[in-house]
């Protein structure tokens, strides 16, 4: 059954990002996703040239910039990551240390380990080549919350100038944030005891802030599981009381149809990480989830 | 008056090399005390100017000319005992902007900078070909390090292999030129500058090897659920590319990676005040300094060495400008008969001492050219070859 209306996707879609007029090419934010876009944009009022190079389609935590877009990312003022292992391709690029922020770095302690193998070779034991953290963290409010307040602190140490109106916008993020907290809360409330499962493994945040346990797939909305995966699936759903499937994207209509055929309901929670509409971009997330009650 | 000349012309062609000898002796009396002055003078500017334009050097305690010299003028052989830790020490002060400095090895004898992006703006740096560098494995060349090993944009340059009977030690690593600095005068002409990435795996501290969970059983030592441990045959890449880019990782954490230096430019003299004590009162094991210091105290050695020499050029050329009038004198003895038909065919009474004077004047003239010559052509091309020599003398 289809709990998401079609309107959503295309309001995700649609709209361009919030550019205003009067930002200030001199100041520059090279920003690593969506999220982070949005808060610069919005704390500074539009008074920021946001750079975010991540065209439309790709994942920007999977993205690999051109050399324009790192050397654009060196041009920038402050350079906004997101942390958590969030754009792997920084690891090997050649930045600014000094102009780089990671909203994630106040809770790093608090980061979910995506476990992958590690390897040892002399003296230094274990270590591992990289990646290896869920960076989905903003599905999480509270750690929303720490990434808007890191975003916010590196704006004001920066143009003190913007001090006052920071202030004031972050309030209205905040409030759009704990919308996004409620939404989540009742519909977490509303599906519990269900059993659910999840398209891909990217809400680990999400679930340990909701004490939910869900099931992963490594299933691409645009991409036909073949018949060894549907057959997995269906055993699945076996054991599985009343399954909700969880899609990061808009799936095809042939495997909507699979799944409607097979009774099984499903939902889209975007995590809005490459939205090019970045208006109000809590509340859409919060709009999504509602909209499935 | 140009009869004079004609005779003194005349007389100095017959006797070729007599003359050329007594222009070789007066020339170098002349040359040597301008060079001497000439290059203490290029040096101090060039030594200057780079301590001036470096407000200050964090590092290890220890020497503090050894410091400032591998930080600043990439000479010498300093141990990289500062570490990234420090650097973000100095970066959470929020007083200064930094530049890291790791002196990784070298390539052709040429010393590989690892460093940050930060530097080439820090130091007014101008990319005349190509681009920065944008990922680990690039690397930009200082110009006179680009005309001497001929290397271009896309080329690819390899380092030195440090230890060559050393099985166990770095390999030579491969890296690409993204783009040739502008000449700037300074140390930077010869360095060839990387990210500290890439200067940390040259030096050993990091490698690429392929994906273990992939990796051939043959390599595999032991397994486990979470850890795969891999013997030595594992192959270790030696070209960084963009295809084994992801493979590259560091032994140990960023924070424990090594430095050498870190050159600090605070954002005023309040800063550079407050980052000194700051230093002074929590970093026990590291000192902040300022290049112009040592700097000032090695040109102040310098100079002293050049006044004693002074005075040494000065007594030999007294010496050797008796030797001169000696010379001349016997010449004008052996010449007095010529001197008497001259005055016997109807010639002045002072004929012999203007034709002496002519010649005298023709020669010093000769003298002063080829001097001039000399001191153009050091100063064109022999300043930065003699300020490297001078440098390596000091250390």
């Amino acid at each position: 059954m289809r709990l998401l209306f079609p309107f959503l996707t295309s309001f995700i879609l649609a709209g361009t990002a919030e550019q205003s007029l009067a930002a200030d090419p001199l100041r520059r934010v090279f920003v690593a996703n969506a999220p982070l876009a949005y808060f610069v944009d919005t704390l500074s009022g539009g008074s920021i040239e946001v750079v975010y190079p991540v065209p439309q389609g790709i994942d920007p935590a999977f993205w690999n910039p051109t050399p324009e877009d790192v050397l654009a990312a060196q041009g920038a003022d402050i350079i906004l990551l997101n942390g958590a292992g969030y754009s792997s391709w920084a690891k090997s690029a050649v930045l600014p240390r000094g102009r780089i922020v990671v909203s994630a770095a106040a809770f790093k302690d608090r980061l979910i380990a995506d476990d992958g193998p590690k390897h040892q070779h002399g003296p230094e034991g274990a270590h591992s080549d990289g990646a290896g953290m869920a960076f989905t963290t903003w599905l999480d409010p509270e750690l929303a919350m720490l990434q808007l307040e890191a975003t916010a602190q590196a704006l004001i140490e920066k143009w003190p100038d913007l001090a006052a109106g920071v202030d004031t916008a972050r309030a209205n993020i905040e409030s759009e944030i704990a919308e996004m907290d409620t939404a989540f809360e009742r519909f977490f409330a509303r599906t519990e005891g269900r059993q659910i499962i999840t398209s891909h493994p990217v809400y680990q945040y999400l679930e340990r802030r909701y004490g939910q346990s869900p099931v992963p797939l490594h299933w691409e909305p645009d991409v036909m599981p073949d018949q060894r995966e549907w057959s997995r699936f269906e055993a699945l759903l076996e054991s599985a009381k009343s399954p909700l499937l969880i899609w990061e994207g808009e799936p095809d209509p042939e495997i909507a149809d699979n799944l409607d055929r097979m009774g099984v309901d499903w939902l889209v929670i975007s995590p809005f990480a490459n939205a090019s509409n970045r208006t109000s971009l809590f509340s859409q997330i919060a709009a999504q989830v509602s909209a499935a009650e | 008056m140009s009869g004079i000349f004609y005779l003194a012309l005349r007389h100095i062609r017959y006797h070729a090399l007599r003359s050329l000898t007594f222009v070789l002796v007066v020339a170098t009396l002349i040359t040597i005390p301008l060079l001497g002055r000439l290059l203490t003078h290029a040096a101090e500017v060039r030594m200057l100017s780079r301590a001036e334009a470096t407000p200050l050097v964090y590092g290890a305690k220890g020497s503090a000319l050894e410091l400032v010299l591998a930080g600043a003028y990439f000479r010498g052989s300093l141990e990289a005992n500062a570490t990234m830790a420090d650097y973000r020490w100095l970066l959470s002060t929020k007083l200064a902007q930094l530049a890291p400095i790791h002196w990784a090895g070298s390539s052709a004898t040429y010393p590989i900078i690892g460093t940050d992006i930060e530097y080439l703006s820090l130091r007014s740096l101008e990319v005349a070909e190509g681009r920065k560098p944008v990922r680990v494995g690039e690397v930009v060349l200082g110009a006179e390090v680009a005309t001497a090993l001929r290397l271009g944009v896309g080329d690819e340059i390899l380092s030195d292999a440090e230890q060559a009977f050393d099985l166990a030690g770095a390999y030579p690593v491969g890296m690409t030129v993204s783009g040739i600095l502008a000449h700037s005068n300074s140390p930077d002409d010869g360095a060839i500058l990387t990210d500290l990435k890439t200067s940390w795996i040259v030096a050993g501290f990091g490698h690429g090897h392929e994906d273990l969970s992939t990796a051939v059983q043959s390599s595999i030592l032991k397994q486990s659920e979470d850890l795969v441990t891999a013997n030595a045959s594992l192959p270790t890449h030696i070209q960084i590319t963009s295809d084994n880019l992801d493979s590259f990782h560091l032994h140990g954490s960023d924070e424990t990676q090594l430095l050498t230096a870190v050159l600090v430019f605070p954002d005023d003299v309040k800063a550079a005040a407050l980052i000194q004590g700051r230093v002074a009162d929590q970093r026990l094991n590291h000192q902040i300094i300022r290049p112009i210091d040592p700097i000032g105290v090695l040109l102040e050695n310098v100079f002293a060495v050049k006044k004693v020499l002074d005075r040494v050029i000065v007594a030999l050329s007294v010496a050797a400008l008796f030797a001169l009038g000696l010379v001349l004198a016997l010449s004008v003895q052996m010449r007095s008969r010529e001197f008497d038909i001259a005055q016997r065919l109807g010639g002045r009474k002072g004929l012999p001492a203007l034709l002496v004077l002519g010649e005298l004047s023709l020669l010093c003239l000769a003298a002063l050219a080829v001097s001039a010559a000399l001191v153009g052509v050091v100063q064109s091309a022999g300043t930065e070859v003699i300020n490297a020599w001078l440098l390596e003398v000091v250390q």
